[in-house]
């Protein structure tokens, strides 16, 4: 089966994916994701009702840390942090107001 | 062509010191740069000063390890600190790692010298290296084509002697299918083998660190390394304390290897069933038993995949949102932050990128996500457990590494065609085992040999029966 993805769904699927797109954009994406949903309609033909999920793969769980302090970051590192920042106001990070 | 042996052997025997040979991969990669493009960025500075502290260590008369001296290059998505690590997008053009990835670490105290980052699809999602914000990079046996990918500048830099040898990353066949397309050896180790601390990730569950090299035996050494477990990443397995250099005896006898029915569809194309059919009875005259296997879910797998890689994608690129990197947006008037984030991510992503976390977002949303991601992780149990099946009857398996040999450079334009591309090599990555693509022969293609791979599977942490198998196919033809 043919899935369609329309245009309204694809700019609700951009807004959550926080990507703003241009009108083009958004026409040829909904093709594609449509395209591509399509595709994965394969998996259906298969009953998976009884099945486990696999989060990770090699079976390895419940790895823990020692309770220990982190190593303290060098000066040298926090400017070297800082300056991959685009916007500053001194040592501050610089962001639109979130309220 | 030197391999890793016959390099640490000139810089033993004082044939040549690590400043000069140093400098002669950069005279190379300054003369081939041009019609490449293989690198995103290169250190000369630091590569220079790490040869001068391996030729100081030979002029004391100490021992140096197999790597010291030698150089080598990383893609640009493992962080080396102080230098710019992009993972081939515009978001990250100004990024500069402060850390070290694991990898990274281990090599600079082994002194290798690293010359650059090469070039990749974008966040390391793409199959011919056309997806990057650097341009493309072009394979070296024909410059109208792709390298494959998404470690192409990796895998063109080993293929054209720019390094001796590189790493790369392979989430679903990201060094195996450039190493089949540009004739050299491409190693995935089992999941958890390598660490990923340090590497920018694009689906955490399927995420390894991989190793592009001349030879079998050169990614052995480079394997024995950088493999371990390591605290920082807690996904990693065990350290197997393997020298995997030593595994390599040239001996296939007793061993059983599986050719899985499903690979060889009627629909592969003849030159490449002629190949792979040739390797297939050089590994019998190697001493190995050939068994007719099935991996009868392997129909399932390219679904699979594309569901949960894009939803891994989708989470883990969350985190690029023009605050702590990325460029500030020309437009200064946002009503509100969101809006902000929305025209960074418009911005900053390519629209492969664009594309896949948009597969993600809408796969994990409620309402599709039992129907997509649940599904998908329990199709991959299926998966894991035909591997599971294959390997009581035998020690390997073993298939074409790509349905096709290096393609035209633009030739896959939609989606669904291009991710046709890591058909074979996906399966590896979703049932979590190592898998080795090493060069089985050419094939004649508008009048040029273009190379192609055959593929190793091994057991779960087997690493060294696959760098053996492959071993003894290459010193025996």
């Amino acid at each position: 089966m043919t899935k369609k993805v329309s245009e309204e769904e694809l700019k609700e699927v951009a807004n959550l994916a926080q990507i703003k797109l241009t009108d083009k954009e958004v026409v040829q994406y909904s093709k594609d994701l449509g395209d591509i949903l399509s595709y994965f309609d394969k998996l259906q033909e298969i009953n998976t009702q009884d099945l486990c999920e696999i989060g990770h793969i090699t079976g390895i769980s419940n790895v823990y840390r020692k309770e220990d302090l982190a190593e303290e970051i060098s000066r040298e590192e926090k400017e070297m942090i800082l300056s991959s920042v685009p916007k500053k106001n001194g040592r501050y990070i610089q962001v639109k107001n979130v309220l | 062509m030197s391999t890793i042996k016959q390099l640490h052997k000139k810089l033993i025997n004082k044939d040549i010191t690590s400043l000069e040979l140093t400098q002669k991969y950069f005279d190379k990669i300054e003369e081939k740069e041009k019609d490449l493009n293989a690198f995103i960025s290169l250190s000369k500075k630091e590569a220079f000063k790490q040869a001068e502290k391996v030729d100081e260590n030979l002029k004391k008369g100490k021992e140096i390890d197999l790597i010291s001296g030698i150089p080598c290059a990383l893609k640009d998505i493992i962080c080396v600190k102080g230098g710019k690590t992009t993972a081939g997008s515009k978001m990250l053009e100004n990024y500069t790692a402060s850390y070290d990835a694991t990898v990274t670490k281990k090599l600079k105290e082994k002194n290798a010298v690293i010359v650059g980052k090469t070039n990749c699809d974008e966040f390391a999602c793409g199959s011919s290296t056309e997806n990057s914000a650097f341009g493309i990079t072009k394979n070296s046996y024909d410059l109208t084509r792709v390298p494959g990918g998404s470690s192409g500048g990796s895998a063109v830099a080993v293929a054209s002697s720019e390094v001796a040898w590189a790493l790369g990353t392979d989430t679903g066949g990201s060094v195996r299918q450039p190493a089949s397309f540009c004739g050299i050896v491409g190693l995935k180790p089992t999941y958890g083998r390598i660490s990923r601390y340090g590497v920018i990730a694009y689906a955490s569950s399927l995420d390894q660190v991989g190793i592009m090299t001349k030879t079998t035996e050169d990614a052995a050494i480079v394997l024995t390394r950088i493999a371990g477990r390591d605290e920082l990443d807690a996904t990693s397995a065990h350290s197997s304390g393997r020298v995997y250099e030593d595994y390599l005896t040239g001996d296939l006898k007793g061993k059983k290897i599986g050719i899985p029915r499903e690979y060889i569809s009627d629909n592969l194309d003849d030159a490449i069933k002629n190949r792979f059919f040739e390797a297939v009875d050089k590994y019998k005259k190697c001493g190995a038993e050939i068994v007719d296997i099935s991996l009868p879910n392997t129909e399932y797998a390219l679904a699979t995949y594309y569901i949960i890689a894009p939803a891994e994608l989708s989470s883990n690129l969350a985190r690029f949102d023009g605050v702590k990197y990325g460029t500030y947006p020309e437009k200064k008037d946002f009503k509100n932050i969101q809006d902000f984030y929305k025209e960074v991510r418009g911005e900053g992503f390519g629209a492969e990128i664009k594309r896949r976390v948009m597969i993600g977002t809408y796969t994990l949303s409620s309402g599709y996500y039992d129907a997509y991601y649940k599904k998908a992780q329990k199709v991959r149990g299926l998966i894991r457990k035909d591997f599971e099946e294959a390997y009581r009857k035998v020690d390997y398996i073993f298939t074409p590494t790509t349905p096709e040999t290096a393609f035209k450079i633009g030739a896959k334009s939609d989606p669904v065609t291009s991710y046709l591309s890591d058909i074979y090599t996906i399966t590896a990555n979703l049932a979590g085992v190592p898998a080795i693509s090493h060069p089985i022969g050419t094939i004649e293609t508008d009048g040029i040999d273009l190379p192609i791979g055959g593929q190793l599977f091994g057991e779960w942490f087997d690493e060294e029966g696959i760098l053996n198998a492959s071993h003894t196919f290459e010193k025996n033809f």
